[in-house]
């Protein structure tokens, strides 16, 4: 098994779809609930904090450039520490990607299939993920290429629609709580979705140049604002009140789209980029999963994984939230802390080590 | 497991089936032997007294003393070239020919004739039984002598052929209308007559122990990747079969994935398009005894081009270019897409359409998911019946398909007209594609879409698109990944996959090829302008 190559704008360009899967449907929510009508600050301040910890995981990806976050975790750590350390961060990969299946099955079992039996979708979803796990990395990014002007072109579609119903009095008036609220949405939108991008530190040695750490701040870059474009024209088309109490708001503002008297009804297209970046994210995070689970086990050939794994990823999401609120309390109270344990006081602490340690060998 | 044991199982037997072959006895080569009646009986009893080897035993020499036997196959080898230019020199003209004047009554007698009876220009030897019905059935004449344990061989292949027409696939309203005939070499001369370049290199091979089908490997020296042209031989060397009738053996047997709806390898009828690709440092295969040529590597946007796109403006084949993609979706997505809107996302439609539909579909008795089926089934087997009928009860077929499946179905509220509608616009839309096994993988993946627009609307759409553009992006046509130059994207490769650039802009070779001469205009020099 020869291994997978990438290009670095291939690995922006799966970075970028990565960073809206998913998060498109809970962020434009999460944060207005959290900071109201400043929600588009915490945007920002998010998107500038994920910034910062994107360095962070380059700096932490500059001591070991070849190796995988789990095999430098093992070089930095020693075997058994490492090993321990390596099962912590394929757990949170795991535990991530089940979320993101229930976020997608639950959206789409309330605005879309209402009808349908959640199994069935998940199944569905499920063995198309460890179908493209199979083929490979190469394949997955291959086909992120496609899909990206697809994705972005349907943006750009949706955001020119929302156009004629923006009110911009929608977000006045501006920091009327202070700073607080502001900091609450800015953690919220760190963990969801920058800190998770961890999980390309899984992935980044495939990357034929040693563009690897411009290549992940810029697709996080170009991701962020695309997000931060969806919350504000959420506030700005719904409303505070209008954005907090839909569980999906950004469908509902494609529902709200009339243009002409013709362009009505466009929400497919939302649900469109949804599926496809959320698709393009449980991949990554289940490729992720499986090559790591596969190094830890020693396992040569990780793709007979995926089946057992897909299994369990099916069991986990369907037990992993019982119901939105339960979701949502998760999101906003205990994920941050845990989030922020396992991507920033971790590889802080890796990186600390690894220093230490290349100090005393020098020494 | 018991899946792996049966792979394991043909491994071993395909195995055993290589090794056969060196064990047998039958393969060795016998030689000729100094004694033409042997010789004789031998071509005799191995080719079974068949009644189209023709055996002709001349009397030669001005006092008769050489006797000698010429060989050649009815209908294959031209009557009149072997009777005026072997039999006849042979019979009459080296009688009156002073031979002891040109200095040459101290050589034999094989090299007297060779070098002056057979007016001939291709004359070679042979000395073993295997070359001899090589050569005698492929249409060449071999001569034996009394005496002697080496024979000739004489070119005089000339065989009734369709000669050259006009390609019944790939047409075009512009562009030359010459097509690729059965002949081997009547091939390989047209795409000669394209590209009068010396590094046009042709390597031929004999493949098939029964039929011993010429291949042409037909590429730019110079200019195809060497690593590309090494694979192509590799394969074509491991190929063991005991026929090859049609390019199509060929195809099957050298492309990477068996398994796959889309075709790896592209085919051509016509030698304007093989010349192209030649040009663009793909490698060209002609097959004996077939019109349609193979080009590799194959990528998949190829399957969208015509050669007529490049003798046009510009600007129309870009508009033309465009309306064939968006007829591979159409022909692809239109029937599972009508699925899932009527049954699942009623409320992405119009108003008033939906009232309409809604008051067609009333009067059928069937789900959407059946009408389609039913609908898709009858029109693939009118198609197919259009196929394989007699020309000349072409218009029966068009009444019957048109009038009494069409109208009358709906008039017997069997199928709504909205549904012939969607069949037809997907009929219509897969005939646009210039390339035929393309549209024919298109006919086959409308069905799972189908069945999984009927079970999860649009959603399960979504993924069953995801599953082919996934399966299409693993897909590699030798070493070249299939959907370059999109994935993996190449921006100087652009100028000729959705667009088509001006002529005088396209300076370079499809770099995913990796030719080796990248440049097939000079770039003007920017100052200079």
């Amino acid at each position: 098994m020869e291994p997978p190559k990438i290009s670095a704008t291939q690995f922006t360009i799966i970075v970028i779809l990565f960073t809206i899967g998913s998060s498109i449907l809970i962020i434009p929510s999460g944060l207005a609930a959290a900071s109201e009508q400043d929600a588009w600050i915490a945007g920002i301040v998010g998107l500038t904090g994920g910034l910062l910890v994107i360095l962070l995981f380059n700096a932490l990806s500059k001591q070991t450039p070849s190796l995988t976050l789990l095999e430098s975790c093992e070089v930095i750590l020693g075997k058994g520490l490492g090993k321990a350390l390596s099962l912590v961060y394929i757990s949170f990969f795991f535990i991530l990607a089940s979320t993101v299946v229930w976020d997608l099955v639950n959206f789409l079992t309330t605005h879309i299939l209402i009808e349908s039996p959640i199994e069935v979708i998940s199944i569905l979803f499920i063995s198309l993920v460890i179908f493209a796990t199979r083929l490979g990395l190469e394949t997955i990014v291959r086909c992120g290429e496609i899909f990206f002007p697809w994705v972005i072109g349907l943006f750009f579609l949706w955001m020119l629609f929302t156009l004629p119903d923006v009110k911009f009095t929608n977000l006045l008036p501006v920091m009327e709580d202070g700073v607080k609220p502001i900091w609450n949405g800015a953690t919220l939108s760190m963990s969801i979705p920058y800190l998770q991008l961890i999980v390309f530190l899984m992935i980044s040695p495939a990357i034929r140049s040693k563009k690897t750490g411009k290549s992940l701040f810029l697709g996080t870059l170009v991701g962020g604002l695309i997000l931060l474009t969806i919350t504000f024209a959420c506030l700005l088309v719904l409303g505070v009140n209008g954005t907090i109490i839909q569980s999906h708001p950004s469908y509902i503002l494609g529902k709200k789209i009339s243009f002409g008297n013709f362009v009505q009804r466009i929400e497919v297209i939302v649900a469109i980029i949804w599926m496809l970046t959320i698709f393009f994210k449980l991949v990554v995070l289940f490729y992720a999963s499986t090559i790591g689970f596969a190094q830890v086990l020693g396992v040569k050939e990780y793709r007979i994984l995926t089946f057992p794994l897909g299994i369990i990823l099916l069991v986990l999401s369907l037990v992993v939230f019982p119901n939105d609120t339960y979701a949502n309390e998760i999101a906003t109270t205990s994920w941050i802390p845990y989030s922020f344990t396992i991507c920033i006081i971790l590889p802080l602490l890796l990186i600390l080590i690894a220093r230490v340690k290349k100090k005393a060998h020098k020494v | 497991m018991r899946y792996v044991r049966k792979l394991t199982d043909m491994k071993k037997k395909r195995a055993n089936m290589k090794e056969k072959p060196d064990s047998k006895p039958t393969n060795q080569t016998t030689y000729l032997s100094v004694n033409l009646k042997e010789n004789l009986k031998e071509v005799k009893e191995t080719l079974g007294g068949s009644t189209d080897i023709v055996i002709r035993e001349i009397v030669a020499g001005t006092d008769g003393t050489i006797s000698l036997a010429v060989i050649y196959t009815e209908g294959l080898a031209d009557k009149n070239f072997v009777q005026d230019f072997i039999i006849k020199p042979l019979m009459l003209t080296i009688r009156d020919t002073e031979i002891s004047d040109q200095g040459a009554e101290h050589l034999d007698t094989k090299t007297i004739l060779k070098n002056f009876a057979l007016a001939n220009g291709e004359i070679n030897e042979i000395g073993d039984f295997d070359s001899l019905f090589q050569h005698i059935l492929s249409g060449d004449t071999v001569l034996i002598l009394e005496g002697y344990t080496k024979g000739f061989s004489i070119g005089s292949k000339g065989w009734e052929d369709r000669g050259i027409n006009e390609p019944s696939s790939q047409t075009v309203i512009r562009g030359p209308k010459d097509g690729f005939s059965e002949t081997l070499r009547t091939n390989t001369a047209l795409v000669r007559r394209k590209i009068k370049d010396p590094n046009l290199w042709i390597e031929t091979k004999p493949i098939g122990k029964k039929t011993r089908t010429d291949v042409a490997l037909i590429y730019l020296n110079g200019v195809a990747d060497d690593k590309i042209v090494e694979e192509v031989r590799q394969r074509l060397n491991q190929i063991d079969i005991d026929a090859i009738l049609e390019s199509g053996y060929i195809e099957e047997l050298i492309q990477d994935k068996a398994y796959s709806p889309f075709p790896t390898i592209f085919n051509t009828e016509r030698p304007d398009t093989l010349a192209a690709g030649i040009l663009e440092g793909r490698i060209g295969l002609i097959i004996d005894g077939t019109p349609f040529a193979l080009l590799v590597p194959a990528v998949f946007v190829q399957f969208f081009q015509s050669s007529e796109d490049y003798y046009q403006r510009f600007d129309v084949s870009f508009l033309i270019r465009m309306m064939r993609f968006l007829s591979f979706f159409l022909a692809l997505i239109t029937p599972s897409a009508y699925i899932a809107v009527t049954t699942f996302h009623q409320e992405m439609l119009p108003t008033q359409l939906l009232i309409s539909l809604a008051a067609q579909r009333e009067g059928t008795p069937f789900p959407a998911l059946i009408e389609a089926l039913l609908m898709e089934l009858t029109f693939e087997i009118l198609r197919e019946a259009g196929v394989r009928m007699p020309r000349a009860i072409g218009s029966a077929i068009s009444i019957v398909g048109a009038l009494v499946l069409g109208q009358a179905a709906v008039e017997a509220g069997i199928v709504s007209s909205a549904m012939i509608i969607v069949v037809s616009l997907t009929a219509i839309s897969n005939f646009v594609m210039p390339a035929i096994n393309m549209a024919i993988s298109v006919r086959m993946l409308r069905f799972p879409l189908m069945f999984l627009a009927a079970t999860f609307g649009l959603f399960g759409m979504i993924i069953g698109l995801i599953a082919i553009i996934l399966h299409l992006c693993s897909l590699r046509s030798f070493g070249v990944p299939y959907m370059s130059p999109m994935a993996p994207f190449k921006l100087k490769d652009q100028k000729d996959v959705i667009f088509r650039t001006p002529m005088s802009r396209m300076f370079t070779r499809p770099t995913f090829l990796k030719p080796k001469d990248k440049v097939r205009e000079k770039q003007p020099n920017p100052e200079s302008n």
